[in-house]
């Protein structure tokens, strides 16, 4: 954590890692499932100015 | 006591009719801006500015030469898109209080059809939460009631169109910043599908969670304005495949699904709104629950503290104390996040998708409450509802987020009042790219259930 952060700060920083590292790892996901990522190299083909 | 004024639909007969003129619509928005100063709805409103965007449309419209059936029809900006004429500033000390002389893609397809940029509104910081009570110009008040939030992000736009300032405005919705103000403020949102509106210009908090959309006073309004939000834009690669607006199908049957079940708890007098609402409807409605909320909503919040924490990173080492301490947090979190937990969030996210549109029966529009209670009340911190306590924060995105995890289209409506006279919003999602539909849908229930024509 960094020095400047106040201890409100660090709580709700632990607050949320802690949420969403649980509702993740609650999660059964299978090795082979494939994120919803988005690669479309023909969207970056376009005329820049 | 709101004015009953125009909704833009009929500024648009007015116009063409010669009942008004945008230099009278320009002066009467002036006036309700001086008049609503105390819901702080605005960051800016520059009246020469105004003025000389006015006068020039009713030059254009004295000649007969209007740009549009909207020229001269002043529309509010939100604070984090990009405005040629005033700075852009997303309310927060951290961001650049300087105009970069640009206008964001939707900005400037308003302004080639004469629409006069009336002024930027208040937001939540960054458009990193859902309140509206963190902002460097201060609180919004809610215009139904002063002691009332309006819920944000978009939360000036939704008290500006509420108060008649203006009769549409623009928003940004990453967890439900467009429709979590609509509902509260008892407008019309409408959040479009991820990659049919160009975010150019739209300063990010999650690239691809974001989506610009209409505020208005109907759906009609919302319908004039969609033309101007989706197409392809060059300038975002998201909307490399997007269909420009198509125009709203005829009526149709639609099946409706009503989800309720555990994650989705909602306030008694809520759902009290939304049944009696659905009650009225001649579409199919059906009640489905979906399992798993937990695990979705962790998947959208590492989503969006990681790709916001991206965003600001540059920022957030050289300035750390311009950011609000809350925000502040938010970015330090999403640092911590690692590529495993962004992965399997994005896992989840084809999960909730497969779910939604293959595993779940052909459904047209999902039906929730927009929010789980009325707008809370300023310096209220949790909210209590169906058994469950939760941040007033958590309250208000506690449905919406699922539309921007799924890139659905969705859209918020006014259906009813809660006992203490504040309105109670309904929320549609679509199929993706099912804009229009969704749209026809919502009229038909408009009709309906509020008697809307």
């Amino acid at each position: 954590m960094s020095d400047d952060l106040t201890e409100d700060q660090k709580k709700r920083i632990e607050a949320t890692l802690k949420r969403i590292q649980a509702g993740l790892s609650r999660a059964d996901i299978k090795q082979l499932d494939e994120p919803a990522h988005i690669f479309d190299p023909e969207a970056q083909s376009v005329a820049r100015k | 006591m709101l004015p009953e004024n125009e909704t833009l639909s009929e500024m648009v007969a007015a116009l063409a009719e010669g009942n008004c003129t945008p230099n009278s619509l320009a002066e009467q928005s002036l006036a309700r801006a001086e008049a609503f100063a105390d819901l702080n709805s605005f960051v800016v409103v520059d009246e020469s500015i105004v003025m000389a965007q006015a006068e020039a449309a009713t030059s254009r419209r004295e000649e007969g030469r209007p740009l549009s059936p909207i020229d001269g029809i002043p529309v509010a900006i939100k604070d984090n898109y990009l405005t040629r004429e005033y700075p852009t500033t997303a309310c927060s000390d951290a961001a650049p209080l300087v105009s970069p002389g640009e206008d964001a893609t939707v900005v400037s397809n308003l302004r080639a059809a004469g629409a006069v940029i009336f002024g930027k509104t208040n937001m939540h910081e960054w458009a990193y939460g859902a309140t509206n009570a963190t902002s460097n110009v201060g609180v919004t008040r809610n215009p139904h009631d002063r002691e009332h939030i309006t819920g944000g992000s978009s939360g000036g736009s939704g008290a500006a169109v509420a108060a008649g300032i203006v009769s549409a405005a623009l928003g940004s919705d990453t967890g439900g910043s467009i429709r979590i103000p609509s509902s509260a403020c008892g407008v019309y949102g409408f959040k479009p599908s991820y990659g049919r509106a160009s975010r150019h210009g739209v300063l990010p908090l999650s690239w691809s969670l974001d989506a610009p959309g209409p505020m208005a006073r109907s759906l009609r309004d919302i319908e004039h304005l969609l033309p101007y939000f989706l197409g392809p834009d060059p300038k975002d690669a998201s909307t490399s495949r997007a269909k420009p607006f198509g125009g709203l199908p005829g009526p149709t049957r639609a099946k409706l699904i009503n989800l309720s079940g555990p994650g989705l708890e909602r306030s008694n007098e809520v759902d009290a709104v939304i049944n009696d609402a659905l009650s009225r409807t001649t579409y199919n409605v059906v009640r489905s629950s979906l399992d798993n909320i937990d695990q979705y909503f962790a998947a959208w919040e590492a989503i969006l503290h990681c790709e916001a924490s991206a965003y600001h990173h540059g920022r957030i080492l050289e300035d750390a104390i311009g950011y609000s301490p809350v925000t502040r947090a938010h970015l330090e979190a999403g640092i911590r996040l690692t590529a495993m937990d962004v992965m399997k969030a994005q896992q989840l996210r084809a999960r909730l998708l497969a779910c939604l549109l293959s595993d779940m029966p052909q459904w047209d529009a999902l039906v929730l409450p927009t929010l789980p209670v009325p707008a809370p009340a300023h310096g209220d911190d949790w909210q209590e509802f169906g058994g469950r306590k939760v941040t007033t924060q958590d309250s208000m995105t506690w449905f919406c987020w699922l539309g921007n995890l799924a890139g659905l289209p969705c859209l918020s409506m006014p259906v009813g009042k809660s006992t203490k006279g504040l309105p109670i919003g309904m929320m549609l999602m679509g199929r993706p790219n099912g804009d229009e539909a969704l749209l026809a849908i919502a009229k038909t229930l408009d009709e309906q259930i509020n008697g809307a024509s």
